[in-house]
């Protein structure tokens, strides 16, 4: 930007007739209080000031004029400046008043003239582009300001200036925003769209549970979208089941109403099916007396077989029981065996008694021409001769045949005992009675008694009394044999026991019997049921009920069958009821299209995503150009600060910047620390200018700017002021530098646009 | 000759809550049966025929639209047919019909066939004898279609005019994926010997051979692209086969526009006034804008689309596509070229996006 012209019908309590400025140095000179500073002011206030002054604003008690000896005050302030840029030509106009009287405008290089002071202040931010601070500070800076600036460039407290430094060098560049400032609005922008638990990464919740505290738009985006892909869910299933239980009553329905239709011609062939029924009946009768006759006739002659059969074996069986009766009667009966035993055993005590032999025979055989007999003399058992040894504890005869015969007995033993002998009798006669030889052969008797007996029991037990009294009665006829007949029986009845048989076959008889009287009497009844049979088909047309329902069973499971079936449709149209009314009210309560919503939702949600996306990156970018910046022009600022310092100060006073986004200045006066208070107003003057110039150089570092400087030299010794002036002329080189002074000797030193006022 | 009146799918009843103009848009679907029922008479039609979803559900119809109906049905000369769809079907507990019917019940010529049997049609021309077989819906879904009782029939062509009146999706010409809408296939609709099919479901206006669809009167939403359509049908007098004609025709009735526009800057103005200017004022158009704007235009969007779509019975529009330009130009004339801010968004003018957003993030920092 470029000042052309300046004026003023009154600002501060002067007039400003057109001062017109030119390229480089711009010297404005007149005498103390001649306005100079107040030419500053104006072009300061004339950027940055509104038009409305309200009544106990400070601006009228500085800038309106006051009232002279004669005169009342003055109640506005007002200018006017033209400046170029790259853009064109601007004038801009303002009168500083009462909202009445108040004015402003700017005429554009395209000649529009602005008349709202909002719109021009924004038109001059653009044009400015730095803000108000560093216009005040560093760049249009009157003596007061420059100082109360240097006071806080080294106080250490450096917020406000700090900031117009920062911005004035590359770190933003306009006013209200610094660095921390846009760091903190694209992280505000990222907070409030990510909110706490969105994973960027993944595009959803962390965790993927729910939240819906401390939430970002895209998360509340996602949580909306989620809620209407749900409704549209829920509706779908809802559509689904009302789907399902239409289409299954329609199939009950369709049972349920066939079924019906069934019943309903059933009805229609009832008279028929009763008279099929009937027919069914009694050809099941048929077919039973038929059978019946067939099988009563069998059975009359089977019975009267089997009992014939059985009378032959009762007599076979009766002759053989009473054979073996007979055989018993040559058998001795069990007292006499007893008897007999008893008899022997007497023998034996008598022999016993007589006897102490207790001997062993060695013989000693001399040759082998005679046989050596030794027998028990109770017994006439020979004795076994083992290894040439007999043991003889009994009364024994020893005998050669016809050389020897030895009775050894004991001495006391007495043949002629006469019990003995009764005894021997006895006995005798019982063993020759049943023609065995001894007492053990008749005691074997025993056995064959035994079994007799027992086959006379089991046979008898074939034989019960009647039948018995039967064959007494019948006795005499002669009787086969008892094989032959069982196999007769066999062949009638196989294996079955011919008592049961006959038992069996009366008892069914007697049904018939009881039944039908006689077989001619079934006879009668067979030909009678026939003829109903027959009577029934004639009258009865049979082949126009449907196959399906002469089975009367399949009858009756369809006519019980509707039961249930009424009930499971009733149950299923009460299902479709429900889930259609349950859909209607779901569908009814949807105020907007469900399919537009979830468009919508879905467009929404992305774009949020990608706004987010967007500002990761922009937040990314951000912190790539601002580490790329943020060093440099602090070292470049404290070097060129430090380089000017050291010229104009002839290397006495040093300064050291420091701080990444705030400023630290120190200056060292002689190697030696100083604060403000410290320094001379030279050494001030000196550090202003520097601190000046470098940051003037960041702004302008390839010329086009504006500064002034106001009677900024004036503490400063020759030898400063003159090396202060060469910097400044070179900074005139490339930039406009409006200087503003009372004293002569700049005229010559800077020469340039002299203004004097 | 046997003329019909053909429409269906009226949907009288939909609410369009999510319209500021939802009134307007319910009543006009109403309203515009008096137009129909106008040209319905100018052409002589014998009949005319609403082939389902005459109402948009079975219940809570407001009273005044039955009434407004019926008070229109009624001018019409000749007889109403009246079939249900699968959003009013039919059933004795159903209210709608049971309202309607008492609504109609002066109206004499209204017929609402709603049993599966032939209804002979007592023409005001007692030479035409005309049996219709209506297919309507006794419920809302269905994988069966209602067409078996009339393949029963085994129908002999003959003078009679012998009208189907089906609802529900055809194959290949409806959306029915899940088999839920009564589809039916165009074989077996031809296979039965009527002179004609008159069908409802699908919105939008079809022919194939003797089946007629005539879509809806007036357009629901923006999903279905065709607008509110009628259909005069003509079936010549004959035994056996017929000659039939049809003319469709566009009911003049809102419709319903969704487009997408590209901007280029500089050009927004000219772009969305041409875009609109051959759109009937009675539509409701949404418009998603992408592209971009030049900062004046920026400023300015909702005013110009506010003059350019005023005109339109409602509009909405969606600006998300869309930004600022940002040129490196413009990032030197308003801010210091050795700037942070300069160097900062001529770094985003890759994604003119991030440039913008970045943009309008220094300026609101700038305005505090």
């Amino acid at each position: 930007m470029k000042i052309l012209n300046l004026s003023s019908k009154q600002f501060a309590g002067i007039k400003i007739n057109n001062l017109e400025f030119t390229d480089g140095i711009n010297l404005i000179f007149g005498s103390n209080e001649s306005g100079k500073s107040s030419i500053a002011n104006l072009i300061l206030k004339l950027f940055f000031v509104r038009p409305y002054v309200h009544a106990n604003d400070n601006f009228r008690s500085y800038y309106f004029p006051s009232r002279t000896l004669n005169n009342p005050a003055g109640d506005f302030a007002e200018g006017y400046i033209k400046f170029s840029t790259e853009m064109g030509i601007y004038k801009l106009n303002k009168r500083w008043s009462n909202k009445l009287n108040s004015f402003s405008s700017l005429e554009t290089p395209d000649g529009n003239i602005i008349l709202n002071y909002d719109n021009i202040d924004l038109e001059l931010k653009k044009i400015l582009k730095w803000g108000e601070a560093v216009y005040r500070d560093i760049l249009f800076s009157s003596q007061s300001m420059s100082r109360e600036a240097l006071k806080i460039l080294l106080s250490g407290n450096l917020e406000d200036i700090s900031d117009a430094v920062f911005r004035s060098f590359n770190f933003m560049g306009s006013s209200g925003s610094t660095l921390p400032k846009i760091e903190s609005a694209i992280n505000e922008k990222i907070k409030n769209l990510k909110g706490k638990y969105w994973d960027s990464e993944k595009n959803s919740p962390k965790n993927n549970r729910n939240y819906f505290q401390g939430i970002g738009e895209v998360h509340k985006a996602y949580n909306k979208l989620k809620q209407v892909e749900k409704k549209l869910e829920d509706i779908r299933i809802l559509e689904e089941a009302a789907f399902k239980s239409e289409n299954y009553f329609r199939i009950i329905d369709n049972t349920y109403n066939n079924l019906l239709q069934k019943i309903s011609d059933i009805e229609k062939y009832s008279g028929s099916l009763d008279k099929l029924r009937l027919r069914e009946e009694k050809n099941k009768n048929l077919t039973r007396y038929i059978n019946i006759l067939s099988e009563w006739q069998k059975l009359e002659k089977n019975l009267s077989q089997a009992k014939n059969l059985n009378l032959e074996y009762m007599q076979s069986l009766n002759l053989k029981i009473n054979n073996l009766r007979e055989k018993l009667k040559n058998l001795p009966s069990e007292n006499e065996i007893i008897k007999a035993r008893e008899i022997n055993i007497k023998m034996l005590s008598i022999q016993n008694n007589s006897e102490n032999i207790n001997l062993i025979a060695h013989i000693d055989e001399i040759n082998n021409i005679y046989d050596l007999n030794i027998k028990s003399l109770k017994t006439g058992n020979a004795l076994k001769i083992r290894d040439n040894k007999i043991n003889i504890n009994e009364p024994v005869i020893i005998e050669i045949p016809e050389i020897l015969k030895i009775r050894l007995v004991s001495s006391n033993f007495n043949f002629d005992d006469l019990n003995y002998k009764i005894y021997k009798s006895e006995l005798e006669k019982i063993l020759n009675r049943y023609g065995v030889k001894n007492i053990n052969e008749l005691e074997n008797l025993r056995n064959e008694i035994q079994n007799i007996n027992q086959e006379i029991n089991i046979l008898s037990a074939e034989i019960n009394q009647d039948e018995l009294n039967e064959l007494n009665a019948i006795s005499g006829h002669e009787v086969r044999n008892l094989k032959e007949i069982q196999s007769d029986i066999k062949n009638l009845i196989s294996d079955e026991n011919i008592k049961t048989y006959i038992m069996q076959h009366e008892f069914k008889l007697n049904n018939y019997i009881n039944e039908f009287n006689t077989i001619g009497n079934l006879k009668n009844i067979i030909d009678n049921v026939q003829a109903e049979i027959k009577d029934i088909e004639q009258n009865t047309n049979f082949e126009q009920i449907p196959n399906e329902y002469k089975n009367y069973f399949e009858v009756q499971r369809i006519k019980s069958s509707v039961k249930k079936l009424r009930h499971d449709r009733d149950k299923a149209l009460a299902q479709k009821s429900a889930d259609l009314k349950i859909l209607a009210e779901a569908v009814e309560n949807i105020e907007s299209d469900p399919n537009e919503e979830l468009t919508k939702a879905t467009r929404k949600f992305n774009k949020l995503q990608l706004d987010l996306k967007r500002w990761e990156h922009i937040q990314e970018v951000f912190k790539q150009v601002s580490t790329g910046i943020l060093n440099n022009p602090v070292k470049n600022l404290s070097e060129e600060f430090n380089k000017n310092l050291n010229y104009i100060s002839c290397g006495l006073t040093e300064s050291e910047i420091t701080g990444d986004n705030k400023l630290l200045v120190n200056i060292f006066s002689r190697m030696h620390e100083m604060n403000f208070e410290r320094l001379s107003e030279g050494a001030k003057d000196s550090i202003l200018l520097s601190f000046r110039l470098a940051i003037l150089k960041q702004l302008f570092p390839n010329g086009g700017g504006t500064v002034v400087f106001d009677d900024l030299l004036t503490e400063m010794d020759d030898i400063r002021n003159l090396r202060s002036c060469e910097l400044i002329k070179k900074f005139s080189e490339n930039n406009q530098v409006i200087f503003l002074t009372c004293r002569k000797e700049y005229l010559k030193i800077f020469g340039g646009n002299v203004i004097r006022i | 000759m046997l003329k019909i009146f053909l429409t269906g799918d009226n949907h009288i009843g939909l609410k369009f809550l999510n319209h500021i103009q939802h009134q307007f848009l319910s009543e006009i679907r109403v309203k515009i049966f008096k137009d129909m029922v106008e040209v319905a008479n100018n052409k002589n039609c014998d009949l005319f025929v609403i082939a389902g979803d005459l109402f948009d559900r079975t219940d809570k119809i407001p009273e005044k639209y039955l009434n407004m109906l019926a008070e229109r049905l009624g001018e019409f000369h000749g007889i109403i047919l009246i079939i249900p769809g699968n959003h009013d079907y039919y059933n004795e507990n159903v209210p709608i019909w049971r309202d309607f019917r008492r609504t109609c019940m002066i109206k004499g010529n209204i017929l609402f066939l709603s049993d599966y049997r032939p209804y002979e049609i007592p023409m005001n021309d007692a030479n035409k004898k005309v049996i219709v077989y209506p297919a309507g819906c006794h419920e809302n879904f269905s994988s069966e279609n209602n067409l078996k009782w009339i393949k029963e029939l085994n129908i002999i062509p003959d003078e009679a005019f012998k009208i189907g009146i089906a609802h529900g999706a055809v194959k290949d010409f409806s959306i029915d994926v899940e088999g839920r809408y009564f589809l039916m296939t165009e074989e077996e609709l031809n296979n039965i010997p009527v002179d004609v099919w008159l069908m409802g479901h699908t919105h939008i206006p079809f022919r194939l051979g003797k089946i007629f669809n005539a879509g809806t009167h007036v357009q629901t939403d923006v999903n279905n692209e065709a607008g509110g359509n009628y259909l005069i049908i003509e079936i010549e007098d004959g035994s056996g086969i017929k000659n039939i004609k049809a003319t469709r025709s566009a009911t003049d009735s809102p419709r319903f526009y969704k487009f997408e526009i590209n901007l280029t800057p500089g050009n927004f103005r000219d772009e969305l006034f041409n875009f609109v200017k051959n759109i009937r004022s009675s539509s409701i158009i949404e418009l998603i804008f992408n592209g971009s704007l030049t900062d004046e235009e920026y400023k300015l969007k909702d005013a110009i689309i506010r003059e350019g779509l005023n005109k339109f019975l409602e509009y909405s529009y969606n600006f998300d596509g869309v930004h600022r330009i940002i040129t490196s130009e413009i990032i030197k004339t308003e801010f210091p070229e050795v700037g942070f801010n300069a160097k900062f968004l001529n770094a985003l003018l890759n994604d003119p996006y991030e440039a913008q957003m970045a943009y309008d993030l220094l300026k609101a920092l700038e305005n505090k």
